[in-house]
């Protein structure tokens, strides 16, 4: 047995896995979450294995988290997202970046989690309404203005003149865009407009545990530049973007799971 | 189409009544209570018993006892109701108020039915507009509550208690002696006693009783004569200490929580059920329906009825820590004596969806949890299902969280 750990993040998109060792990571693989969570765990354990060149025997140990976690029959154990997301940070924050707070954009959820000296879990809120400030508003959006979530950023940056977006619901939001298009507002302006409005969202939760430290951004809305800009403009300090942001919560399980291992 | 309408809130009346019956009550020792709510929420059969309802736990139930009535705690805490009560009180108001409203106008179960009248003192906004609300389907008598704590207001809460009794002997046509007010403390003061004991057995490290079974037990003297309620407690303490004997040490003993906030009341035990499904042990509450509702004992100078009468509303009023007082003190010192008792890990502060006091207090209670270094969630839900999985994800990680912290130290 090898000492290779690895982390499932079944989220509610996509299921993000990471292969770790001697808490550095090996390799990691991102896919859709699809309807059948079981095959898609095999295919990415083939296809991490394959790229580390080792086999499912130096796998000491898997650890799941997310949504699907339990749905996950190839892990040893699973832990909730919260703590898997602190931990991971241990990797994911960049050098010289000791977070005190974690930010996190999900598919279908939001999270601040407040951090302790330790890196340890002090406290945490999420989005309560509905997938108001979450990757799924963005992709909604993206997809009425016939582009894709990966290059919203993009075109976000062109803007001169944000367009005001009010509404939190992507529902509503969308007639608002809508309405938005009929009057020839550019692109670039409605999507910076979107993270503007966004970003106000998640500030407003984030502002309840901002302190004077650090602000680490995770979750594959940290992959989004925009966004991340428009976090920073709204709370006035830097946030720092994790190395490896999508795979957060996996890098998070798989630590754990070293450690568990390693302590029985 | 009424008669239909009525019979699905029959049905679904009994039905969540029992879900919840069965998911607490199958414990040992829990017989007589889940007989108890079974007799309130599933047994439909009119009969003689002449009731006197109240809402809050501000109005003593020694007054009506000795009036020769039965007394009743009306506050509602099921879905089914508050479902019908959403046509009769605004979108925003909490389900409590939803549910009672419901109960009152679908008239079906005796316990509503039969109440001669209700006593609604006027706590918060919900409670003062309800009275109105409530007043199309049986006599109230709503009854002003002094918002401070200082002397001046105290002398006025015995004056309005001793208002209320006048009024009630007015309306029933009876009159409290004080042989009878006596014999009420004195009864009421034993079950006291015993809820405090079974309280106390939570306290324990590796407790021989769950926390939502507590909630359960002392919700329940909402419904029943204290002295029948003094003698099953009395059964299930010696039932735990018996189990005490032979209690080992657990090697990982449960994240310990604490419940702080709205009220929790039958059948909506959804929150505390979720947290001991998770792993958690519920090490106490400060829900009024049940941490709250009997903690602390009535203490006349002498039984004079003057003495009585200051000693009620000193204990039921004065000495109530809802939020709807103008000073939040007394309600964080009680919590510190409950939360060192109890060693509590871990505050969950709920919210039912509309109870502004509650969620106006948060503040001062983070900023208390803050400064013991006790994590506190706030979840603000109501009596629905649907949000279940959601809150699920915060406990779940919250419950993990303490036990990190514990790693860490």
């Amino acid at each position: 047995m090898g000492n290779y750990y690895l982390g499932f993040d079944g989220g509610s998109t996509y299921i993000k896995a990471a292969l770790i060792k001697d808490n550095e990571v090996v390799a990691v693989k991102v896919m859709p979450t699809g309807i059948d969570n079981d095959a898609t765990a095999d295919a990415m354990l083939e296809y991490l294995t394959q790229q580390a060149n080792i086999t499912r025997e130096d796998i000491a140990f898997i650890n799941a988290t997310g949504y699907s976690r339990r749905s996950i029959s190839l892990a040893d154990d699973t832990i909730s997202e919260i703590t898997a997301h602190a931990y991971g940070t241990r990797i994911t924050a960049p050098n010289g970046v000791k977070p005190s707070m974690i930010i996190d954009i999900g598919g279908q959820d939001s999270k601040i989690i407040a951090l302790d000296d330790n890196g340890g879990v002090k406290n945490f809120i999420m989005n309560d309404k509905c997938a108001a400030g979450t990757g799924k508003f963005i992709e909604v959006i993206a997809g009425i203005l016939e582009t894709t979530i990966d290059k919203v950023a993009e075109h976000s940056a062109e803007s001169k003149s944000p367009c005001q977006i009010n509404s939190t619901c992507v529902v509503f939001a969308q007639t608002e865009i809508i309405s938005l298009i009929a009057q020839k507002k550019d692109r670039c302006d409605i999507l910076c407009g979107m993270h503007i409005s966004m970003a106000n969202r998640i500030a407003k939760l984030a502002r309840k545990y901002k302190g004077s430290g650090q602000i680490l951004m995770t979750g594959g809305g940290a992959l989004n530049e925009g966004l991340r800009l428009a976090i920073e403009d709204e709370l006035m300090c830097d946030v720092y973007p994790a190395v490896y942001p999508q795979f957060n919560g996996a890098i998070g399980a798989a630590l754990i799971g070293a450690e568990q291992f390693q302590q029985a | 189409m009424e008669q239909r309408t009525r019979d699905r809130y029959i049905r679904n009346i009994e039905r969540v009544a029992n879900v919840t019956i069965d998911e607490v009550g199958n414990g040992d020792g829990l017989e007589f209570y889940k007989e108890v709510y079974q007799e309130a929420f599933c047994n439909f059969d009119q009969t003689n018993k002449k009731y006197i309802g109240s809402y809050c736990v501000m109005i003593p139930d020694e007054i009506i006892y000795a009036l020769g009535y039965v007394p009743l705690r009306l506050c509602g805490g099921h879905r089914i109701p508050a479902l019908i009560g959403e046509e009769m009180v605004p979108r925003d108001a909490c389900p409590l108020v939803k549910a009672s409203a419901g109960f009152h106008a679908m008239k079906v179960l005796p316990m509503y039915n039969q109440c001669e009248l209700a006593i609604i003192p006027m706590t918060c906004e919900g409670k003062r507009k309800s009275a109105e609300v409530l007043s199309d389907f049986l006599p109230i008598i709503p009854v002003p509550i002094p918002m401070s704590k200082d002397n001046r207001a105290f002398e006025e809460t015995v004056n309005i208690v001793t208002a209320l009794i006048k009024t009630l002997e007015y309306q029933t046509g009876n009159k409290i002696t004080k042989r009878s007010l006596k014999k009420a403390c004195i009864d009421i003061g034993t079950a006291q006693q015993q809820a405090y004991l079974l309280q106390q057995k939570l306290y324990s490290l590796n407790p021989q009783i769950k926390g939502s079974e507590v909630m359960f037990a002392i919700n329940s003297s909402c419904f029943v004569h204290p002295k029948d309620w003094t003698k099953a407690t009395k059964e299930l303490l010696s039932l735990i200490d018996e189990k005490e004997k032979t209690a080992k040490e657990l090697r990982r003993p449960k994240p310990r929580v604490y419940i702080a906030g709205s009220p929790i009341s039958f059948p909506n035990f959804k929150l505390p059920l979720m947290l001991e499904d998770l792993g958690a042990q519920i090490v106490g509450d400060e829900s009024c329906l049940s941490g709250r509702l009997m903690y602390d004992p009535v203490v006349p100078n002498d039984y004079s009825i003057v003495s009585m009468v200051r000693a009620l509303s000193a204990r039921y009023i004065a000495a109530c820590t809802c939020p709807v007082f103008d000073n939040v003190e007394d309600r964080l010192c009680s919590l510190k004596t409950k939360l060192e008792l109890s060693k509590a890990e871990g505050i969950i502060y709920h919210v039912l969806r509309g109870c502004v006091p509650y969620d106006f207090e948060l503040a001062a209670v983070e900023e208390f949890a803050d400064k013991h270094d006790i994590p506190l969630l706030r979840i603000e839900t109501d009596y629905n299902i649907e949000d279940m999985e959601q809150v699920k994800i915060r406990f779940e990680a919250f419950v993990e969280m303490i036990e990190q912290r514990r790693r860490n130290r």
